[in-house]
């Protein structure tokens, strides 16, 4: 543990850490560019020269090691004067972009510029010119005009995709940014590299021009996309979400997140969301109100013995829904056979991305629900069925099962289908209930590792949609016997009084990070 | 008969001119006048059929839209007393015009016609009784207007005229010491020559009347009752339509009676300067007597009201030039300086008519 | 509250009354000038009355390059908005009137506003989004006639706030001048 000054101050810091990494941890700001916590230190871009006694010149703290007895100032007019100069060097090439870019708001060259440029240019020659609105890869747009050549993208490609797409091509002011001839930027995390690049030379695609970012209200929450379960940020104004971005969480996804990851809030504002509860009259679904739609559940599952009922989850839902849901089937509906769920699955890498391609199927699982891979499907809905609830539409998402599913399914006397889109599942349905999704509703998920997460609610449901543990808590009203509460939190206490694996859990302990449970 | 038929017309002519002339003509001419003073334009948009005669339509336009006005009584408020209070307020400020002469006693068909309604011997005491009658006008409407804001003016209204009350009777009592009379046609009278006149023979007394006057009347610089910037528009506050129009209609008489006390009291009354009645008389003397009386009452009436007219001016001058005062500087100039100043101008007035005799 | 303005005054003062005095002078003063000086143009005989005050609706002032009108966008002389929409007036605006969807161009400017609208009934005319554009595309017009009757009809869309650059190059060399001075 060495004992080191910096700007006066006597502070102690771990073994082997550099100036930049002990100075953050005791609360010093140095300016950088190219050092990322998480990627390989480089120390190409001098923005963090800091003063060393008995170091005759600058030097830069991100790759200094603390050494014990060291004295570090970070503010002396000598350091102020070098981050001067090297922002004007920063500066010669970079274009006045400022009004059009992406980044700016969050960019850091524009915050540095602000604290530590000057606010004239002496450059008279001609500004490089770069290729501008390049498309690097498909979903990341390059300006290599504004590319300060940290490297950062070049280490991710390396250290953390491990796919080395990109790399510095030419020298000295020629030297740019590039793939390598005949690959493009399309690895399944490539817009991290929109992330990390300081400036906005890498943007993503999706979100150019959507917002500016000082617009934009962050939501803490977690990603739905697969049973990994990534901290995100939720993005969003005036109730539609723009872009979601990775948070850290070092048990979970440190700071990345998967380009898949960030298109799923693309389902939230779709033409074929269910925005209505509907009831089928006659042949045709009409738009009736909840308590019409809850009456007639009711009406239906009182009708059908329960030995002829059936239910089908949602890998999708949180573990309070998941909780709900049993409670309804098991002591509401009184049926005895098992909750199945479908969960879809994809191919899994060693990053984050993890097989079963649904927010909670280890929550469900948890619960007692039974999970099974699509192809299993046919096996689930055979049998003596006159009735069936189901969450969700993951049961006709094979498509060598998906007719003869639907077939089976319109036999039945009574289906009631509760789901935030509409699909061929719903169009067969006797009561489709529209319910939200993941940025529309708050709870937890459990990952595949065991991390319970809390997510937050980042914007209202469309028109009369509700989210699940309403709906949930409707049904079992109408059902006569109601739930003692549907607040997630108080949900949560209730499952931990029941549940064994979720004892520690309440949401008070859950903070921003999540905690895991006991198995 | 003849008596009745006399009187009949002057309190015609008076009503007439008070109430058609200048009540109306005064809102234009107070528009109007600020607006010169200021290098603007002043009130020029109402036009009938494309004439908009500088402005003059306007009077008419305010009556019209004064009577198409809703009536508005606020929740709470004593609904009698908010009808009445506007009348309380109009009606002494028409009564005060009975008692003053607007000409001299003239021979016409053999009987001696005096130009004043009711010749009372005690006229400025009537004066002072009917209106000191108009500060309960502006105490009911804001009392009973149950707003805090018309309160508080009403409140400061009450207390500044009974303040001004005071110092006004002690500044008159000079002028009765002088002519020694309370009749006002014999104060009129007795001011035929020029140097004869009240403001020669009782200058301190003139500015302070004048003062106390204004003050009397509430108007800029004494207006506190009304201060816009404070108390919104005083006692008046909750008043619209007609009611409304009658305030501002009192306000108006108002500056037309002290004009013609000022006139009678201290600017000679009907009297032209160095050109006393007999002269006038005697240049008319190829014209049978009554004729002549005839064309003398003309020009004497004629000379009073451009007096008054002058005082009007004066007044809205003065309305349109000074700042308004804080309240304690009102209370001030009113006990402290006013009174004493007015009791020492009797003590000043009785030695030097001692001396005198 | 009582401010002590230190103000002393000379005797003559105190009297107040002289002062009065010479108060009504200069305010009579005004009226008989302007009372004479109206007479001939009541006559119709002079345009040039001594009173400067205008009959607003039939006569009209040329308002000062300073005059700050309602904003608009100024269109170069390509036809296309200058605008890029950056966003600044949007968030500077303190009445928030301003909105704004950017969208992608293929023009050379990349970016622009596929809608851009002010709620002239909330502006304050405060020109904050004029001195904030980095593109000296929202410039304070001299038009100040806005009013309406319906609220709906104060939204301005953006084919309303589109006025060529022409008609602003007075605006344009006045802000460029006084804003220039700061030099952030
Ligand atoms: S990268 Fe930063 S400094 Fe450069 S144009 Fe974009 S916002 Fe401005
Ligand atoms: S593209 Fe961005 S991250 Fe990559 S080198 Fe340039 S500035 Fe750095
Ligand atoms: S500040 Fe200028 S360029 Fe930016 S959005 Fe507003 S008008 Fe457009
Ligand atoms: S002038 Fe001021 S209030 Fe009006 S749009 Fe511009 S910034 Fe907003
Ligand atoms: S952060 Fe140290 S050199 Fe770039």
């Amino acid at each position: 543990m060495p004992t080191f000054t910096i700007n006066g101050k006597e502070v102690k810091t771990e073994a082997g850490k550099t100036i930049l990494q002990a100075a953050v941890a005791n609360g010093v700001r140095i300016p950088h560019f190219c050092y990322h916590p998480h990627l390989s230190i480089d120390g190409c871009c001098r923005m963090c020269l800091v003063e060393v006694e008995k170091i005759p010149k600058l030097t830069i703290a991100c790759n200094t090691p603390v050494t014990e007895g060291m004295v570090v100032r970070t503010n002396t007019e000598k350091v102020l004067k070098a981050r001067k100069g090297v922002m004007e060097f920063q500066l010669i090439n970079h274009p006045l972009d400022c009004p059009i870019c992406d980044q700016a708001g969050e960019c850091k060259l524009q915050q540095y510029t602000f604290e530590h440029g000057i606010t004239h240019s002496r450059f008279r020659e001609e500004k490089r010119p770069g290729r501008k609105r390049f498309k690097i890869g498909p979903r990341v747009v390059f300006d290599e005009e504004r590319c300060i050549l940290c490297r950062r993208c070049v280490r991710f490609c390396r250290e953390v995709s491990k796919t080395g797409e990109l790399a510095v091509f030419s020298r000295g002011d020629k030297s740019i940014i590039n793939t390598y001839p005949g690959i493009s930027l399309d690895n399944k995390y490539s817009l991290n590299t929109v992330d990390i690049c300081p400036v906005g030379a890498l943007t993503n695609a999706d979100f150019r021009f959507q917002v500016r970012v000082w617009f934009l209200e962050e939501t803490k929450a977690v990603c739905p996309g697969c049973s990994n379960n990534c901290s995100i940020r939720i993005c969003h104004r005036r109730g539609k979400v723009y872009r979601l971005l990775p948070r850290k969480n070092m048990d979970v996804n440190k700071v990345w997140m998967c380009d898949n990851g960030r298109i799923t809030h693309k389902q939230i504002e779709t033409s074929n969301r269910l925005t209505v509860p509907l009831v089928k009259k006659g042949n045709k679904l009409e738009e009736v109100s909840w308590n019409e739609a809850f009456d007639t559940i009711a009406k239906g599952i009182q009708k059908i013995k329960n030995n002829e009922i059936g239910a089908i989850g949602s890998p999708h839902a949180t573990n309070e829904e998941c909780y709900l849901f049993n409670k309804l089937i098991k002591n509401v509906f009184n049926i005895k056979n098992d909750i199945e769920c479908i969960v879809p699955s994809w191919e899994a890498d060693d990053l984050l991305i993890k097989k079963e391609k649904a927010a909670n199927p280890q929550g469900a699982r948890e619960f007692g629900v039974k999970t099974n891979d699509t192809s299993s499907v046919k096996k689930i809905i055979k049998g003596n069925l006159k009735a069936l609830y189901i969450i969700g539409n993951d049961i006709i998402d094979n498509s060598n099962t998906k007719q003869d599913v639907l077939q089976t399914l319109s036999k039945l006397d009574f289906l009631v289908v509760q789901d935030t889109h509409n699909s061929d599942l719903s169009s067969i349905a006797n009561v489709v209930l529209p319910s939200a999704t993941f940025a529309e509703k708050e709870g937890t998920f459990t990952n595949i590792n065991g991390f319970v997460q809390k997510t937050n609610r980042a914007v209202p449901c469309p028109a009369k949609a509700k989210p699940d543990l309403e709906i949930l808590s409707g049904v079992a009203k109408a059902m006569g016997r109601p739930f003692e509460t549907i607040e997630p939190d108080k949900v949560m206490d209730e499952i931990s009084k029941n549940v064994k694996s979720f004892k520690n859990i309440c949401y008070e302990k859950l903070g921003e990070t999540g905690i895991k449970i006991n198995n | 008969m003849e008596d009745f038929l006399i009187t009949t017309a002057k309190v015609l002519f008076i009503f007439g001119l008070n109430m058609g002339v200048f009540a109306p003509l005064l809102t234009w001419v107070e528009r109007k006048q600020s607006a010169l003073m200021q290098d603007r334009i002043g009130a020029n948009r109402a036009d009938i059929l494309g004439f908009s005669m500088i402005g003059l339509f306007h009077p008419i336009a305010d009556a019209i839209k004064m009577l198409a006005k809703e009536d508005f009584i606020p929740e709470g408020a004593n609904k009698i007393m908010h009808t009445l209070s506007p009348i309380i307020c109009v009606v002494p400020a028409l009564l005060t015009f009975a008692v003053i002469p607007f000409g001299g006693e003239y021979v016409i068909g053999g009987k001696h016609i005096k130009l004043v309604i009711a010749d009372l011997d005690v006229g400025l005491i009537f004066i002072f009784a009917i209106s000191s009658l108009a500060t309960y006008g502006t105490v009911i409407a804001g009392w009973s207007s149950n707003n805090n804001w018309s309160l508080l003016g009403s409140l400061r209204a009450s207390a500044q005229m009974i303040s001004y009350e005071v110092a006004m009777g002690f500044t008159l009592v000079g002028v009765f010491m002088v002519y020694g009379s309370l009749q006002l046609t014999q104060i009129g009278a007795a001011q035929e020559s020029f140097f004869r006149w009240g403001i020669f023979l009782q200058p301190l007394g003139f500015f302070m009347f004048l003062a106390c006057a204004i003050a009397e009347n509430k108007r800029a610089p004494f207006d506190v009752a009304e201060g816009e910037s404070e108390i919104i528009a005083g006692y008046f506050l909750e008043y619209s339509g007609l009611k409304f129009g009658m305030f501002y209609m009192a306000e108006f008489l108002e500056i037309v009676t002290i004009s013609a006390m000022v006139t009678t009291l201290f600017f000679g009354a009907w009297h032209i300067p160095f050109i006393s009645s007999a002269l006038i008389l005697s240049m008319l003397s190829f014209l049978n007597e009554t004729l002549a009386n005839i064309i003398l009452m003309l020009i004497h009436i004629s000379v009073f009201w451009v007096k008054v007219i002058f005082f009007i001016w004066f007044q809205m001058t003065i309305r349109w030039t000074l700042p308004r005062f804080r309240y304690d500087q009102i209370m001030k100039l009113g006990w402290k300086i006013l009174l004493p100043l007015s009791l020492a101008n009797i003590l000043v007035t009785g030695i030097v008519i001692l001396i005198l005799q | 509250m009582i401010v002590n303005r230190n103000i002393t005054m000379t005797w003559w003062e105190r009297i107040y009354l002289p002062e009065i005095f010479r108060g009504i002078s200069v305010t009579s003063n005004h009226f008989f000038r302007n009372l004479i000086g109206f007479i001939p143009a009541l006559l119709n005989k002079d345009k040039k009355r001594k009173i400067f005050t205008l009959y607003y609706p039939d006569e009209k002032v040329e308002f000062p390059p300073a005059y700050r009108g309602r904003p608009v966008l100024v269109v170069d002389e390509n036809g296309t908005e200058r605008c890029v929409a950056c966003g600044l007036c949007e968030i500077v605006c303190p009445a928030k009137c301003i909105e704004i969807q950017p969208d992608e161009t293929e023009l050379e400017k990349e970016r622009y506003p596929k809608s851009f609208s002010i709620n002239m009934a909330r502006c304050i005319f405060c020109g904050f989004c004029e001195e904030v554009c980095p593109k000296e595309a929202i410039v304070m017009s001299d038009e100040c006639e806005i009013a309406d009757l319906d609220r709906n009809k104060m939204f301005y869309k953006k084919d309303q706030l589109l006025i060529s650059k022409n008609k602003l190059q007075k605006r344009l060399n006045y802000i460029k001048e006084i804003y220039g001075k700061w030099n952030y």
